[in-house]
């Protein structure tokens, strides 16, 4: 009984785990919602399943704003860095540039997008390294 | 008088060209058209050098001038019809004037032989077929006609095809007979001038046409030379079209140098003169209050509109002073030269109030150029078309009017709630040249990425404008991060038909101003173009057609500040979004009167005050 009750907790907390991701320097959290009916609550554009082909996770963030995360990035690098021969150190290869400054980057290889996010931006040499968020766009 | 009588000569009998005679050391056999005198071959070929002139019974030797014979000379001039043999000592090109003669010429041989000179070009068959078997010979310097070669069946030797200029020939007949040289048209075979586009109507007072037609050629327009058709084969010019309504015709020609012309093109361009439409034209001025509140106070609409929907809850009338002082500034300029981004669902590219205004239209979501115009009756993009309108529709005589009616618009439909999309969406309306970007949405999660964005765009010139949304909300509660209220962006709130903040609009330190959105709970609210026909908004209260919608929002107050940020980059292009935004707090109304509470300009339900457009525009200009 205690070891079934042990897996139903063990198998509990890897679905509600929580992920961070550094905002304007500071870690921040965001709740796993994606397997509970919060996420169909979203008003997301028809709740989504998947952007750009790739399967959308849902999350809310601590101030309740609910936000879906692909397996991509936006990065852009410290200005004295040249930002495709970091990515390259990262073996993160599937990148194109969406500005002057700012990458759109595929994780592969089944990497977790939440810790390649925090490892770029603790190598100091990025200004910001977060998921292509997916929010609720209103309009007014 | 001489003088006189030489041009009527030639007016009588043909026109000159200059041309060139080679003569070679020794003799040469010439028939020229032309009446050089003595003295001007002479002059040209040079005393010395000419030996002697001998045409028929008549001669000039230089050794009788030298033997003290000169009055053995009997040549005077070069007689028409007749060739000559010259001799000179060397070589020598002289210019003379060719007679191009503009009737028949006729020559009268005389039994035996004759030294001519063909007065225009004859072949031997035109010769043959006047003279017949009386032709015995022909000869040129180089190639004859011989009537016993045929008869000897050795016609082989003949070689004679042409009479030709500057050559003399010896003619032989059996009979005296006369030879007609016919005067033929030498008119080139000129082709009638082609239009690249053949204009039918203008409302301009000139209309340039591209001439096409072969290099060299004159272009001649109702009897004026236009220029020359250059080395591209073409040449631009431009026609008057100046006047009243009507059609005015012109006709175009080609000429050459020899004043040989082609069939005429005839060509009529109806000129269309628009009446000057007052703003006060366009269909539903009357409820247009953010643009004359005045008008629309006088006017009682709130009291229309209470009467058409039943509704007796509407408050007080229009505010006189509601609007944003756009009138003023339109003396001053219309936002001409200057593109406005609209980033949100789409637009009705046909829309009657919004087409004549288009730069742009793309959709970031499908990477292609339709933003939801399913059709030319089917459009899903009501927002997208509310907020354009309010930032360029024209003054058209119809429907409503832009703040800035004579700015281009840049519709982006961008649908997508992804970071990358909105970004993407940005990088396009740079990239088109827009100098001013209106976004009426928001996220209240704004990323890093965004506001990175939104700096770049702060830095390249461009101003960006961000609605702060319609709930009635304090923005500076913590968690709440919206795009209004990043510093590269203006922020902005709304203010209502009483002339004070609409009470929905979202407030807070990071917003900067606020402008007419209306309020149709309490109101009649503000009206907007919608998608055309029965699609899109429905709130028209049967005072205006489907194309057109009452409506409220942040999200109207947006475009209009976006529009007013247009007319002072068309006064100043080389402001940057620093001192837009620093004019247009300077500038504001402080509305609100007594429930305000302003402090270093600032109260925080109204922020800087409402934007007032002439005083923003006069401002920049400065």
């Amino acid at each position: 009984m205690k070891i079934i009750l042990l897996i139903l907790l063990g198998l509990f907390s890897i679905s509600y785990a929580n992920e961070s991701y550094y905002k304007n320097g500071k870690l921040v959290e965001l709740q796993n919602i994606y397997s509970s009916s919060e996420a169909n609550d979203l008003s997301i554009k028809y709740y989504k399943k998947s952007f750009n082909d790739l399967p959308i996770k849902y999350y809310k963030t601590v101030t309740g704003n609910k936000v879906g995360v692909t397996d991509q990035l936006l990065v852009q690098c410290s200005k004295s860095i040249n930002c495709p021969e970091l990515l390259d150190t990262f073996d993160l290869l599937n990148y194109s540039k969406l500005s002057d400054t700012i990458f759109i980057v595929t994780i592969e290889n089944g990497d977790d997008i939440f810790s390649v996010s925090k490892s770029l931006f603790e190598s100091k040499k990025v200004e910001f390294a977060h998921p292509n968020f997916i929010k609720e766009k209103r309009k007014r | 008088m001489k003088i006189f009588s030489f041009f009527l000569l030639l007016i009588l009998t043909g026109t000159l060209h200059a041309e060139t005679l080679s003569l070679q050391s020794g003799w040469n056999l010439v028939g020229v058209n032309s009446s050089l005198s003595l003295e001007e071959i002479k002059k040209k070929i040079g005393i010395e050098n000419l030996l002697l002139i001998q045409g028929k019974n008549k001669t000039y030797q230089k050794a009788y001038i030298d033997e003290d014979k000169g009055f053995l000379n009997s040549f005077q001039t070069l007689e028409e019809g007749r060739g000559y043999w010259i001799k000179v000592n060397t070589a020598v090109d002289i210019e003379y004037e060719k007679i191009t003669y503009a009737t028949d010429r006729t020559i009268n041989l005389i039994a035996g032989w004759n030294l001519i000179n063909p007065p225009t070009d004859l072949n031997i068959s035109e010769t043959l077929s006047q003279l017949g078997d009386n032709l015995k010979v022909i000869q040129g310097i180089s190639k004859s006609y011989k009537k016993a070669n045929i008869d000897n069946d050795e016609s082989f030797l003949n070689r004679f095809q042409n009479f030709e200029e500057p050559m003399g020939y010896w003619i032989k007949v059996a009979t005296a007979s006369t030879l007609n040289f016919p005067f033929i048209n030498i008119k080139l075979s000129i082709t009638k001038p082609i239009l690249t586009i053949t204009p039918t109507s203008t409302t301009a007072d000139t209309q340039s046409v591209e001439i096409n037609g072969e290099v060299g050629l004159s272009v001649w327009v109702n009897g004026v030379n236009k220029g020359i058709i250059d080395s591209t084969g073409k040449l631009t010019i431009v026609l008057d079209t100046s006047g009243t309504d009507g059609t005015k015709t012109f006709s175009i020609i080609l000429k050459d140098a020899s004043n040989n012309s082609s069939d005429v093109l005839l060509l009529n361009i109806k000129k269309i003169i628009e009446p000057i439409l007052a703003v006060s034209d366009e269909t539903y001025y009357k409820y247009l209050w953010h643009i004359d509140s005045k008008n629309s106070s006088e006017q009682k609409i709130v009291e229309e509109v209470s009467s058409v929907t039943g509704s007796e809850s509407l408050e007080d009338n229009i505010d006189p002073n509601a609007d944003i002082n756009i009138l003023e500034a339109w003396k001053i300029t219309k936002g001409k030269g200057v593109k406005v981004a609209v980033i949100d669902d789409g637009g009705d590219v046909n829309h009657e109030d919004l087409k004549a205004n288009i730069f742009l239209a793309y959709n970031v979501d499908g990477k292609s150029n339709d933003i939801y115009h399913y059709s030319d009756s089917i459009t899903d993009a009501s927002h997208g078309n509310n907020c354009a309108g309010f930032i360029a529709a024209p003054i058209n005589g119809k429907g409503i009017v832009g703040v800035a009616p004579e700015s281009k618009l840049i519709l982006i439909r961008q649908e997508e709630e992804a970071d990358s999309a909105a970004i993407e969406a940005f990088e396009y309306a740079k990239d088109n040249g827009a100098k001013v970007i209106s976004c009426s949405w928001g996220t209240g999660a704004v990323s890093e990425a965004i506001v990175a964005e939104l700096k770049s765009l702060y830095d390249a010139g461009i101003t960006v404008v961000f609605a702060s949304g319609n709930e009635g909300s304090d923005l500076d509660e913590e968690g709440v991060d919206d795009e209004s209220e990043v510093p590269w962006v203006i922020g902005v709130g709304a203010s209502s038909e009483l002339n004070d903040v609409a009470l929905y609009s979202n407030y807070g330190r990071n917003i900067d101003i606020i402008a007419p959105g209306g309020n149709h709970s309490t109101s009649v609210g503000i009206l907007a173009l919608d998608d055309s026909g029965e699609q899109g908004a429905t709130k028209n209260y049967g005072l205006v057609s489907n194309d057109y919608a009452f409506t409220d929002g942040t999200s109207f107050s947006t475009p209009i500040v976006a529009g007013v940020v247009a007319l002072m980059y068309s006064v100043n292009p080389d402001i940057t979004p620093k001192e837009v935004r620093d004019i247009l707090i300077s500038t504001a109304d402080k509305v609100g009167g007594d429930k305000a509470d302003y402090w270093d300009g600032f109260d925080l339900q109204r922020a800087y005050g409402k934007i007032n457009a002439l005083k923003a525009v006069e401002k920049a200009q400065q």
